[in-house]
């Protein structure tokens, strides 16, 4: 069953300079924000690989570093057999043909003084192909059908605001699968979204992976879309990743504590179900000064003088399931309990 | 609060309307937590800043009554509706948190403002005092009010902003999507947080978000509105469980949920109408599969349901029967 990994990353690290004051400078003192600190996952061929976090986790500096849109500090990307993180110039194109990006906002991301056809047709000439007009046409036309944008001579002399945004997203997927790359980036592609658009746009994604034999990096913040569209899923928190493996079983069992109180806290469309007290206090606190030993430990509820010393490493606790936490084995149980009972005593009472 | 047939319109010159809140009525009883639900641009927001006439200079009230005990605050001057009604009677936790408060004066400062300015009596020293009470009352150390919003987390100011709206012990909140910019745990405390309060106090509440999971897991009752029209009004429980307008349906196959198997979601075809000009029709007839020729011959009127739920769609008892 499971397949060769188009992707994978190794140890890959990005710090930030954030040095600011001439003293500083001076002394050579620098100051780094730590925003992706040392994650490893791979993404097997026509999977989706979420990763899902608080803002200022390190998730969408993740996706970009991993398509070189920023450098990496450390680490390697192996993709086909070549480390991405040390292409140049013309390979570094070529990875970028296979390697391709959806944002976050099809408010900014599509040019507004272009059209659809000018915009989807750009990547031919960026990377080179000289296709004729007519073979521009049509392969913009069959993209455009590709994202249910039909008939496809309706869209294709638009501008932006010309547009909804499911159509702009529609455009920007477009877009993106038009060189009919290995592997996508998606930044939160539903966030910006109208609730009853969102499924459609998710639905195209899962369609295209399983036509094409795609395998996407989705990042999102909003848990039920990444329970919707992943197959495996990586938890940051401040850099790390606390908790990965198959994103169906971190749902139903959820091992680190703060996976468990994200899952915990996310509403449910279902009022038999009320917002109840959420175990874990305070925010995300800054990737500039982390303080040794467990990331997570100042916000959680069972941390121990252990979890102040030593950071826990990232092990496999059962199969193909691993937590980054020292007593994932002893605090496994209550909180989990009482969600199902909070779960399935919703059942009953129907 | 009774709200009854109230439409307010945004006008564009040369006869053209925006109808972002067309008929709409609503009632908030005492105690109680309303939701209003539904897409950017349906109305909802408009709304709220027309319960509390804060309308911007192109908006038109063209009709309706927004009754507080009896009195219709529409009806009253802008001096009185200032002294007596907004704040002191309703108040609102504003969108966007983080650019509501004035960067260079401290929360604490603005906190005291409110009061000052709503209650002539106080001294600023009894203002100040005020003010770290009500930041310790959202959960907030008193002596961050010398703080200045920066020093402030994106959780923090919308707590702020929530001691605010309560500082002159209103009877009405109304908060507007007030968790949008937050990340999941911190919106989970501040919602938290929202209930509390208003238990304690006896407050009753508004709430309007586009996420209809907030709105489910908040609200006694529920008005789900579409392009400016309430298309279906009712007890939370019956609105969610056993929805009877094609919209609701629609958007709760459209949503998934985080402590669900995976299931194949929906999305509704199309995207919401342009408010501008609307023709005499159902106005979600052009996303909706039961449409028939019969909705597009003029607006459905909200017809009572049973259970004292009301749903604006001539297919419904047709369909899915009474409840």
């Amino acid at each position: 069953m499971s397949s060769q990994p188009v992707l994978r990353v190794e140890g890959l690290v990005k710090w930030f300079d954030v040095t600011h004051g001439l003293m500083d400078m001076v002394l050579g003192k620098h100051i780094f924000s730590r925003a992706v600190d040392g994650i490893d996952f791979e993404i097997e061929t026509g999977h989706v690989f979420s990763l899902v976090g608080e803002s200022g986790c390190g998730k969408t500096t993740t996706g970009r570093t991993i398509l070189r849109l920023t450098e990496p500090t450390r680490g390697k990307i192996w993709f086909s057999g070549f480390d991405v993180a040390s292409l140049k110039d013309g390979k570094l194109k070529e990875y970028r043909k296979q390697a391709q990006m959806v944002f976050q906002d099809p408010y900014q991301s599509l040019n507004p003084r272009q059209t659809v056809f000018a915009g989807i047709a750009e990547p031919f000439a960026i990377h080179g192909l000289r296709l004729s007009s007519e073979q521009e046409y049509d392969s913009v036309s069959k993209a455009l059908e590709e994202v249910q944008l039909r008939p496809p001579e309706e869209f294709i002399f638009r501008y932006p605001h010309e547009l909804s945004g499911g159509q702009r997203q529609r455009v920007a997927i477009a877009r993106a699968l038009v060189l009919n790359p290995k592997f996508i980036v998606a930044d939160e592609p539903v966030s910006m979204l109208d609730m009853s658009v969102r499924a459609g746009i998710l639905n195209l994604l899962a369609s295209f992976m399983k036509k094409h034999n795609i395998s996407i990096l989705f990042v999102t913040h909003d848990l039920a879309v990444a329970r919707y569209i992943s197959d495996n899923m990586g938890v940051m928190y401040l850099g790390k990743i606390v908790e990965q493996g198959i994103s169906e079983r971190i749902f139903q069992r959820p091992l680190h504590p703060y996976t468990q109180a994200l899952i915990a806290a996310v509403p449910v469309p279902d009022p038999r179900h009320k917002i109840g007290a959420i175990p874990i206090a305070g925010e995300i606190s800054s990737s500039i000064n982390i303080h040794p030993g467990c990331r997570f430990h100042p916000r959680c509820p069972y941390a121990k003088p252990l979890c102040k010393d030593q950071e826990p490493p990232l092990r496999e606790l059962e199969r193909d399931h691993l937590v980054a936490c020292h007593f994932a084995e002893t605090i496994e149980q209550a909180p989990c309990d009482n969600m199902l009972r909070s779960v399935s005593g919703r059942e009953s009472s129907e | 609060m009774d709200v009854k047939n109230l439409c307010m319109y945004y006008d564009l010159l040369g006869d053209r309307y925006v109808k972002a809140v067309d008929n709409v009525s609503l009632e908030l009883h005492a105690g109680e937590t309303l939701g209003i639900v539904g897409e950017s641009g349906c109305g909802k927001s408009s709304m709220a800043i027309t319960l509390l006439r804060l309308l911007p200079s192109n908006a038109k009230i063209m009709g309706g009554k927004v009754s507080l005990h009896g009195e219709d605050i529409l009806a009253l001057p802008e001096a009185k509706l200032r002294r007596d009604v907004r704040w002191k009677k309703i108040s609102m936790v504003f969108q966007g948190a983080m650019n509501s408060f004035n960067p260079v004066i401290k929360v604490g400062d603005q906190l005291a403002e409110t009061l000052l300015s709503h209650d002539g009596k106080a001294t600023k020293k009894e203002a100040i005092e005020r003010a770290r009470e009500l930041l310790d009352l959202v959960g907030i150390e008193g002596s961050k009010a010398d703080h200045y919003p920066h020093e402030f987390s994106g959780g923090m100011k919308q707590r702020a902003m929530i001691a605010m709206a309560l500082s002159l012990n209103p009877e009405i909140v109304i908060a507007d999507e007030p968790t949008t910019a937050l990340d999941v745990i911190v919106q989970a405390q501040v919602l938290k947080l929202l209930k509390d309060l208003k238990e304690e106090r006896d407050m009753s509440l508004i709430l309007i978000s586009h996420d209809i999971s907030i709105i489910a897991e908040m609200s006694d009752d529920v008005a789900v509105m579409y392009a400016g029209h309430i298309v279906e009004y009712g007890e939370s429980k019956s609105v969610f469980l056993d929805s009877r307008h094609p919209y609701t349906k629609g958007l709760l196959e459209a949503v998934p949920s985080v402590k669900a198997r995976k299931q194949k979601l929906e999305s509704i075809p199309g995207a919401p109408p342009n408010l501008i000009g609307m023709p005499d029709a159902c106005r979600f007839a052009d996303r909706c599969k039961y449409a028939i020729e019969r909705c597009r011959q003029g607006d459905p009127p909200l017809e009572d349901v049973g259970d004292g739920r009301v749903v604006a769609c001539i297919r419904s008892k047709e369909l899915w029967g009474a409840s």
